[in-house]
This record gives structure tokens, C-alpha cells and sequence, in this order.
């Protein structure tokens, strides 16, 4: 039971660690695809304060998790929508938006809220997650590209995302079946995949803006001369 | 089949959580290193690629120095050797002392200055021929072409010939400068090495591009003897064809006739679009 509560506590801390950084290097960070990122952290960390603060039973846990979940796909899809190319991939992700939303709705609408978790909607959200965080990694490698891919801080939030979704989805999927008690006792693989994901978004937010550079583009002459001091 | 053994009470549910999160995991963290190591081989192969480039690269820009090199020598062997001798000895005869020679010795003296001095323009022109022909400048490519041919035929050592069929509108100075070296080059080296007993140029437009050939009877190369020779330290004519073929986005072929009697030389430049008139 302790060891629970100090997952709980590390877990909706954790939360902090994205914000202090992202605001810390503010500069490097001023971007319109990592304020979606910055909104979802402040929105994550506020629902786990909130949803801490409730009674287990509540009605109102239940809706602030539902909505919670359609929040952070239609962020992640902004997010995602904003960094790929090619313009299938976006017309997918707008695609897909409306029909999360309407299962989403119908689902927590009709659901028997005893239960107390979208498990559905939750699932969902992870397998289009996965889904669109492998085409978006497809993406990457079939576009050649100088620096590495691991030098971008779009690929350190894809990981987050990817983790976090694949880490929770056998969760989320068997949450349906479970009683409550039994959830409670797995809920820690949630707590363990929400500190990755935090400690993956930090990372995300502390290193350098790197634009790629086609390779067609490199000049070799940058390594040998440093520029002048203007 | 998955979720019915989940919805059964007595199913192993921990075990299935288990074993899939630890799957999914697993699979993620291998798609993500995979892609990583992927990513960074065909890097590294990119940038090996673009390296052996820019040795090439760098291999035509030694090869055309050095070849610009020679040629300054040869002119000033040229100058100093010839050029230099022939102006000192006109000096010469043209000194100080000649105010008290005779009439007829002056005039004697002034005459060979005068053949010395003429000896000398003429082998200046032919300097200045060398760097760049009158006809070509004058009466473009097929003119120069046909010049050198007939200069090569009259030789004795060789039967030369040519032919353009199509060569109506004049490429751009620069342009047929290129060629025109390029053509040399190569005649050059057909003579020097070939030991040929013929060689014959045609000419044709084919499409955008035009096409120039050379067959010979003697001994030539093959594109892979060519592509071998461009790779080495060796071949430095070959680099400099290839580097000025390079500047007209040109490509050269060399191989063996299907008869196996001749080899073929056969240069391939796209026609560069006019540039509009400046207002």
C-alpha cells in the first residue's frame, strides 16, 4: 500500500518535471507543435490533481477521465497532424478524429458508469495512438534527413506517446473485465508508464532545437570553418 | 479468442495483462531501436556516398589544374624556347653599333631582323591559334572540326574524316569551346595511343540532345576501362574531358563495336535552353 501511494504520488509529480522544463527553456521550446505538447502536460497534471483529490466512487471521476481521454487524443492528433508530411497521413488523423469522438460520446453515454473507467475509449485511443506514432516512424525513415532522428525533440514525444499507448493498452483493454479492486491492483503499470512518459516529454523539452538538414544540403566546409562573428 | 479468456472468471487475467504489456512493450522498444539504427545506416551510407563524390570530384578539379598547369608551361617553354631566342637575336642585329656600319650592312641588318621578327609573329599566332582557334571563334565547331580533321589527314599518318549532318543553328562560343577540346582530347589520345588507321566523327541531333561520335580502328577502351582510369591517378586527359563534359551536363560512352572492328567514342549533350534577352 505505501509503495502504491509513493507510485501515485512520483506519478502525478512527475507531471511537473515537463512544465518546469518546458518553461525553463522557453526559447529553445517556442513552437506551435510543442505548446500542444506543453497544453496536454498542464491538462494531464491538473486531471491527476483533480482526480486525486476525488472519492473513489465519484460520478465525477469518472467524467473527468472520459474527457480527459477524447482531450489528450485530439491533442496528440494535433500533434501528430502537425508533424507529418505526407498529406494521407494527415487526411487519416482527420479522419479518424470524428469517429473517436462519436464512439468516445456514444461510449461514455451509454456506459454503465459503475465501472467508474472509459476502458473503450481509452483502448481505442491507444491503438490509433500506436497505429499513428509506427506511420509516423515510417515516415521518418523513408525521408533522408542529416541529423538523427533521435536529435529532435519530435521523436522523444513520439516515444512518450508510443510507450505510454502500448505500455497501457492491454491495461485499458482488460479494464473492462476487471472489478474494480483487481484494477486497482494493476493500476500501477499506469502510474510506472505515466513517469516514462513525463521523463521522455522532459527529455523532449530539455534538448537543443535541431532543424534537419537535407543531406543534398550539407556543407562539408561547416565542419572546417566556423562562421564569422557578426 | 484473447478477450473471451479474459471475460472468463477463472482465466489467468494477470498473466494475459502480464505477458501483453511486456509484448507490447517489447515489440515498441524494438521498432524504436530498429528505426534508430536503421535510420543511422542509411545515414552514414548517404554521407559515404556523397564523400566518394566529392573525392571525385575533387579528383577532375586536381586533374584540370594540373592539366591548366602543363599548358601555361608548354606556353612559356614555348615563349622562353622560341619566342625568346628569336626577339634576342633580332636584338641583336638591331644594336647600338648599327649607326656605324655601312649602308649595306645596315640594310642587311634591318632585312634579317625583319624575317627574325616575322618568324616571330608567326610563332606567337600559332601560340595564340593553340589556346583558341580563329575557325572555331570565327566559323563555329564543324568548321574548327573539320580544320583539325584535314589538318591530320594532310599528316600522312593517319585517314581523317568528318561529318555533321545536323549542325544548322550554332551552339553557344562557350559551349562549342568545350566541345571542341573535348573532341581534341580525344582525337589526342586516339593518336598517341591507338595506333589507329583511320578515324572518323559524325555528328547528329537527336531529340534535345546532341550526339557526337568517334570510330577508330585501333586500340581504345571500354566504359568500365574508362570508369577504372577516372578512379585513378592515372588517366588525367580522361579527368578532364570528364570535368568539361561535366559543366555541360554532358555524358561520354566509350565502347566496342558489335563487329568488334572499331571502337566507339560517343559524346552525349542536352542542347541548353536559350536564355531570354535581358531588357
Amino acid at each position: 500500500m505505501f509503495t502504491k501511494n509513493i507510485l501515485k504520488a512520483l506519478s502525478g509529480f512527475s507531471g511537473i518535471l515537463p512544465i518546469v522544463f518546458f518553461l525553463l527553456f522557453l526559447k529553445r521550446n517556442n513552437e506551435k507543435k510543442l505548446w500542444v505538447i506543453f497544453l496536454y502536460v498542464v491538462l494531464s497534471f491538473l486531471t491527476d490533481v483533480t482526480a486525486g483529490s476525488l472519492p473513489d466512487h465519484s460520478q465525477t471521476k469518472f467524467y473527468v477521465f472520459s474527457f480527459f481521454t477524447i482531450i489528450e487524443y485530439t491533442l496528440f492528433s494535433i500533434f501528430l497532424y502537425l508533424n507529418f508530411k505526407s498529406k494521407k497521413l494527415r487526411w487519416m488523423i482527420l479522419a479518424a478524429l470524428p469517429l473517436f469522438y462519436i464512439l468516445a460520446g456514444y461510449y461514455i453515454l451509454n456506459k454503465d458508469q459503475s465501472k467508474l473507467f472509459d476502458a473503450v475509449p481509452a483502448s481505442l485511443e491507444s491503438i490509433l495512438m500506436i497505429i499513428f506514432c509506427v506511420s509516423f516512424f515510417f515516415e521518418q525513415i523513408t525521408d533522408v534527413e542529416v541529423s538523427f532522428i533521435y536529435s529532435s525533440k519530435t521523436f522523444w514525444i513520439i516515444v512518450a506517446i508510443m510507450v505510454y499507448s502500448s505500455a497501457t493498452f492491454f491495461l485499458f483493454v482488460s479494464a473492462e473485465f476487471l472489478t474494480q479492486e483487481e484494477r486497482k491492483a494493476y493500476w500501477f503499470i499506469n502510474l510506472i508508464s505515466n513517469i516514462i512518459k513525463n521523463l521522455l516529454l522532459t527529455i523532449a523539452f530539455i534538448i537543443p532545437n535541431h532543424k534537419p538538414q537535407p543531406i543534398s544540403e550539407r556543407r562539408y566546409d561547416d565542419e572546417l570553418f566556423q562562421k564569422p562573428a557578426l | 479468442m484473447l478477450l473471451l479468456r479474459i471475460n472468463d472468471p477463472d482465466s489467468p487475467v494477470s498473466l494475459v495483462l502480464f505477458f501483453g504489456t511486456v509484448g507490447m512493450l517489447a515489440l515498441t522498444i524494438g521498432l524504436i531501436v530498429f528505426i534508430i539504427f536503421h535510420q543511422r545506416k542509411v545515414i552514414r551510407y548517404q554521407m559515404r556516398l556523397q564523400r566518394l563524390e566529392q573525392e571525385q570530384q575533387k579528383m577532375l578539379l586536381n586533374a584540370s589544374i594540373r592539366l591548366q598547369e602543363e599548358e601555361r608551361q608548354r606556353i612559356a617553354a614555348d615563349l622562353h624556347d622560341d619566342a625568346g631566342p628569336l626577339l634576342a637575336t633580332a636584338r641583336l642585329y638591331l644594336n647600338e653599333n648599327l649607326v656605324n656600319l655601312d649602308k649595306t650592312t645596315q640594310l642587311q641588318s634591318i632585312y634579317n631582323a625583319k624575317q627574325i621578327i616575322d618568324d616571330t609573329i608567326q610563332l606567337i599566332r600559332n601560340i595564340s591559334h593553340s589556346l583558341m582557334p580563329p575557325t572555331l571563334k570565327n566559323f563555329g565547331l564543324e568548321s574548327a572540326v573539320n580544320d583539325l580533321f584535314q589538318k591530320i589527314s594532310g599528316s600522312g599518318s593517319m585517314n581523317a574524316s568528318c561529318r555533321f549532318h545536323d549542325y544548322r543553328e550554332r551552339l553557344h562560343p562557350d559551349e562549342e569551346l568545350i566541345i571542341f577540346r573535348v573532341i581534341q582530347e580525344l582525337v589526342n589520345n586516339i593518336l598517341k595511343h591507338s595506333n589507329a588507321s583511320f578515324i572518323h566523327l559524325t555528328q547528329n541531333l537527336g531529340g534535345n540532345k546532341l550526339y557526337i561520335r568517334l570510330h577508330h580502328d585501333g586500340r581504345g577502351i571500354t566504359q568500365n576501362d574508362f570508369e577504372k582510369l577516372n578512379k585513378s591517378n592515372v588517366g588525367l586527359g580522361l579527368k578532364n574531358i570528364q570535368s568539361r563534359l561535366k559543366l555541360l551536363q554532358g555524358r561520354i560512352f566509350f565502347e566496342k563495336d558489335m563487329s568488334q572492328t572499331y571502337y566507339k567514342v560517343t559524346i552525349e549533350i542536352p542542347k541548353q535552353e536559350e536564355e531570354p534577352a535581358g531588357e
